[in-house]
């Protein structure tokens, strides 16, 4: 082990050693500046801007807003509909999320703390779905819900967002259930307790902090995208907020109101970012803890 | 507490439901026509629509319109709900979209006994209230499935008051139309706005070219040829030369092959550019963003020397409505598309948004007066895009609109053009 | 003690499992079987064709094209990304005030909806009033103010540029989270020999990330393969054919955008191409960059 370490060093490490002689540190802390401010920027001016007129954005856009033109939310929320979207988004993810959760973990649970004959390969079934492209299951999906009657259907859309979210979920909260004692399913039979409730009423609180982020991403992620109420979802009144969002932008071209796609960009992002603000630690852990098992 | 759970569950669950399944139809009571419409909710035109939906539906209490604004890609949005049984009532999108679509493939509606029928509020039959030939453009063999409404052709917009500021007047001729765009270059204005990242406006240059120089039906010909050898005729290279040469003359506004729509055209009312070739919905598009003193006047795509096409051959494109085959509840449809094309909302559309309307004795649209005169001398019309995007979407999409843009951005010479056409064409027949 | 916990393996997987064999596993296994037809989406006839649609994408010059484009999406976004986050990662390393605020702004574009990034992003391009070349304006640089960022010739890297800025996010935090396992011993002993951030970050944090960065690059190669929603909302109207990725292309056969096209057996047999490749591509990263673990 000792070899192999030092073997790489010298290898790369001579240029390495090098490159970081010639980059001082001063420049390396600005780029990271730069990119910190950046990125704080052009948050700050989508929000910026979505409060001012569509002259105004014209005018420069880097000013100001003179006033602060709730407009283009009134507009956005009400007449393009954003705010019937976002009901829909509201209703959709939060049950889907809790569906997805509500199914992966017992599945991680037992993957996890529990020896039979399969474990590895019903484990690594559910995994490796994380690798299939999501744009393989398009047309299939599409035919399945076709035959359940669930095409443009957001109950259909629910279902799919928790059948592809169970690999990543079940995956890491398989890495929650892992850390926690031995010991206390044990205790738990010694108190003459069932298995259910042994989960239900000592696991799962124990790895609440993992269902808690494990719904949280899964929000988040499921917020984000619109890949599938794309292709699955026809009718207008059940667009989710990130579809709303898209159609939008279309319809912008027609109408030049970049302010009002601006607003509709600020109702589809708060909620995500003001989630992430609040929890950012806890979003980054859990979705890192794949990577660092072992 | 597992218990108090799962009833927490099923509560919610129950709700869901609910809010999700009321927002279906209700079974019995008033009958509800789905309308997808191609128009996007922000469109300034829509809240006539809106009006339109809400004064029929005062005026025929047992029915109801539900409106989904899909925007422009509203066919691919129809055989999903053809697929769950629930299929729309009405469509309405361009005649030559429609037809390619929709009607080609059997799924419409023959509007022909309807059409007998008197209009609304009128004794005469309903087909009879139309301009003459508006129906007959996209009939498939003898019937009709489309209704048209909104008319539109292809023109060079100019701000009238910059024209008359500079002395300038509508050129008649191709050569008068590059003298003019010289002379625009020279004084450091661009000559043409163009929406780069549009590739069917882009293609308008070589289409309209090449009906002033070989007449209607030669483009739709020379794509459909399997063997690639109709490009051969000089008048294709003669309008890509054309086109090349605007090109290499630098005549389009710098940077318009990265422009995302609506950029171009905004740039050309706000006088960044002379003029532009595009279709007369260009008013009720832009009206919004004019300055002050900004007046719509345009003239018809130039004639070229020893030409064919004339001034009065007219691009005829139809904003129209279809009822479809499978759909529940097609009399209301109709019913509705009866009311909706009634002299007050025409009138409203036209003087408002500068709509010319393909019903007889509508409202002249005041900033398009040069596009309503020309489409009430036209002597013939083409289809739009002569036919080709609705008979062969396929080609259209894959093989003439790349190798227009790769023409129209300098990338390539007209010969090479030609070439490439010819190479494509044979390839995409015999895949 | 497992037989106890035995009773339930089954009644606990059961759920998970009905729901991944229904929408997922049988979807995967069913698209093979779709991709040997030609379907229209629109009637209930499927016309079996055998393996023609694979042979058609053989000889497919737009899916030739689309390949090579999400190939270098990969490769090149990959390095850029990759070499971004290390950077940053070697720079936030180790302790330091406000290493979580960074990591968290760093971060953030991962939260927010590809559709509102894509937006933001066709606005900073925007050859008229973008944010770039108006700042490019302002500093004077007007030759370079008025190239076409989003025109044919540019548009693949301004776009690259914007994904790389998304995901340089994601790699840092993953990378930081690895980096942070290292002992604290090791990063004391250097600066006791007085080396600086990145040359710690060179002959320490890299070498032993190793196994992370490998995870990571197999991550990449799923994420970039699969990039689908910031290229398809980026153009507004239509994505030009030069930021079309496999995805993309997939859709528009399957849907259309404005022109229907609905070539359902076609387009899975293009997915499931891309399956082999992300595969393919996959096994043979692990293969090439798996080592003996360090033991630390």
């Amino acid at each position: 082990m000792e070899r192999n370490l030092e073997t790489r060093e010298s290898a790369g490490g001579l240029l390495a050693r090098r490159l970081a002689a010639a980059v001082p540190s001063g420049v390396a802390n600005l780029f990271l500046a730069l990119w910190i401010a950046f990125t704080l920027f052009t948050i700050a001016w989508v929000l910026i801007s979505s409060f001012k007129t569509n002259r105004e954005l014209f005018e420069s856009v880097w000013s100001l807003p003179r006033g602060l033109n709730v407009q283009s939310y009134v507009k956005a929320w009400r007449i393009s509909k954003m705010g019937n979207y976002f009901l829909n988004s509201l209703l959709l993810i939060t049950f889907s999320t809790a569906g997805i959760v509500f199914v992966a973990a017992p599945a991680a649970y037992v993957l996890a703390r529990v020896a039979f004959r399969g474990r590895q390969l019903v484990t690594n079934i559910f995994v490796s779905g994380m690798s299939i492209p999501q744009v393989l299951l398009l047309v299939p999906v599409f035919m399945l819900l076709r035959r359940f009657l669930l095409l443009d259907n957001l109950i259909g859309v629910g279902l799919v967002y928790v059948a592809v979210n169970l690999p990543f979920t079940i995956f890491m909260l398989i890495s929650f259930f892992i850390t926690l004692p031995v010991e206390l399913e044990e205790a738990s039979a010694i108190d003459g307790a069932s298995p259910v409730r042994t989960f239900l009423t000592v696991m799962l609180p124990l790895a609440g902090p993992g269902i808690i982020t494990a719904f949280i991403i899964n929000f988040i992620w499921n917020w984000k995208e619109y890949f599938w109420p794309l292709v699955l979802i026809s009718s207008d009144s059940k667009k989710t907020v990130s579809l709303g969002l898209y159609g939008l932008q279309g319809s912008m071209q027609y109408s030049a109101d970049w302010v009002g796609l601006f607003a509709g960009c600020v109702i589809v992002m708060l909620p995500t970012l003001l989630l992430f603000a609040v929890m950012s630690k806890r979003i980054i852990s859990g979705m890192t803890i794949g990577a660092l098992k072992g | 507490m597992a218990r108090k759970l799962i009833f927490f569950t099923l509560l919610v669950s129950v709700l869901f439901l609910a809010v999700e399944l009321s927002a279906e139809d209700q079974k019995g009571g008033p009958v509800t026509i789905q309308y997808f419409s191609g128009w996007n909710e922000g469109e300034p035109y829509v809240p006539l629509f809106k009006k339109i939906i809400a004064d029929f539906e005062a005026a025929n209490p047992g029915i109801r319109v539900n409106a989904s604004w899909n925007g422009r890609e509203n066919l691919t949005k129809v055989r999903p709900m053809l697929l769950s049984g629930n299929v729309p009532e009405l469509m309405d999108q361009g005649a030559d979209e429609l037809t390619g679509a929709l009607v080609s493939q059997d799924l419409t509606y023959a509007l022909d006994k309807d059409l007998a029928l008197p209009a609304v509020g009128s004794k005469t039959a309903w087909k009879d209230t139309f301009k003459p030939g508006q129906l007959d453009a996209y009939k498939k063999g003898s019937e009709n499935h489309i209704v048209p409404w909104w008319i539109d052709t292809t023109v060079f917009y100019y701000n009238g008051k910059l024209f008359s500021q500079k002395g300038f007047s509508a050129p008649k001729t191709w050569d008068e139309f590059t003298t003019l765009c010289d002379k625009f270059k020279a004084n450091g204005l661009a000559p043409l706005a163009q929406d780069g990242g549009i590739n069917f406006y882009n293609v308008y240059y070589f289409r309209h070219l090449v009906q002033r120089i070989m007449g209607n039906g030669a483009l739709l010909k020379a794509c459909g040829d399997r063997t690639g050898s109709s490009w051969d005729d000089p008048g294709f290279l003669k309008a890509a030369k054309t086109v090349e040469q605007l090109a290499k003359k630098g005549f389009f506004i710098k940077g318009f092959e990265g422009y995302t729509f609506p950029a171009g055209q905004i740039d050309f009312v706000q006088g960044k550019a002379a003029m532009i070739l595009i279709s007369t919905w260009l008013p009720a598009e832009t009206k919004d963003s004019i300055p002050a003193g900004f007046e719509y006047r345009s003239f018809p795509v130039p004639t070229v020397a020893a030409g064919k096409g004339k001034a009065a051959d007219v691009e005829l494109y139809q904003w129209s409505f279809v009822v479809l085959k499978d759909a529940p509840h097609k009399a209301e449809a109709v019913q509705f598309l009866k009311f909706w094309t009634q002299k007050k909302y025409n009138d409203e559309m036209a003087i408002n948004h500068d709509a010319m309307i393909a019903i007889k004795g509508t409202a002249n649209p005041p900033s398009n007066p040069d596009a309503a005169k020309l489409m009430d001398i036209a002597s013939s019309t083409s289809r739009f895009n002569d036919g080709v995007n609705s008979a062969l979407p396929e080609y259209w999409q894959t093989v003439l609109l790349p190798a227009d843009d790769s023409l129209i951005f300098g990338k390539v010479s007209a010969e090479q053009f030609i070439a490439q056409l010819k190479k494509d064409s044979k390839a995409f027949w015999n895949k | 003690m497992n037989t106890w916990l035995k009773r339930i393996v089954v009644p606990f997987l059961a759920p998970a499992a009905i729901l991944y064999l229904v929408f997922f596993v049988f979807p995967a296994v069913q698209s093979l079987w779709v991709s040997l037809h030609n379907w229209s989406g629109f009637t209930r006839d499927m016309t079996f064709i055998g393996v023609r649609n694979f042979t058609e994408a053989l000889k497919d010059k737009t899916f030739h094209r689309v390949l090579m484009q999400s190939l270098g999406l990969v490769f090149f976004g990959g390095i850029l990304t990759f070499c971004l986050s290390l950077f940053f990662t070697g720079l936030l390393g180790g302790k330091g005030r406000g290493k979580g605020f960074f990591r968290a702004v760093i971060f953030s574009p991962n939260v927010i909806t590809m559709v509102a990034l894509a937006t933001l992003w066709g606005f900073i391009y925007n050859p008229r009033f973008g944010l770039l070349n108006s700042l490019l304006r302002a500093l004077g640089l007007t030759r370079l103010a008025e190239v076409s960022w989003m025109g044919p010739d540019l548009v693949y890297w301004s776009i690259l540029a914007a994904v790389v800025w998304i995901y340089v996010g994601f790699y840092t935090v993953l990378f930081m989270a690895g980096a942070d396992k290292i002992p604290i011993a090791f990063y004391e002993a250097a600066k006791l020999e007085g080396a600086g951030n990145l040359r710690m970050f060179f002959t320490i944090t890299f070498p032993l990330l190793w196994d992370v960065i490998s995870m990571g690059i197999v991550y990449w190669i799923i994420d970039g393969f699969m990039q689908f929603e910031f290229y398809y909302a980026v153009s507004g109207s239509f994505p030009p054919i030069q930021i079309w990725t496999i995805p993309i292309y997939v859709v528009i056969l399957a849907f259309g955008k404005r022109t229907p096209i609905y070539r359902m057996g076609y387009a899975t047999a293009i997915a499931f191409y891309l399956l082999v490749i992300v595969t393919l591509l996959v096994t043979l990263s692990r293969k090439f960059l798996r080592r003996t673990a360090v033991e630390y």
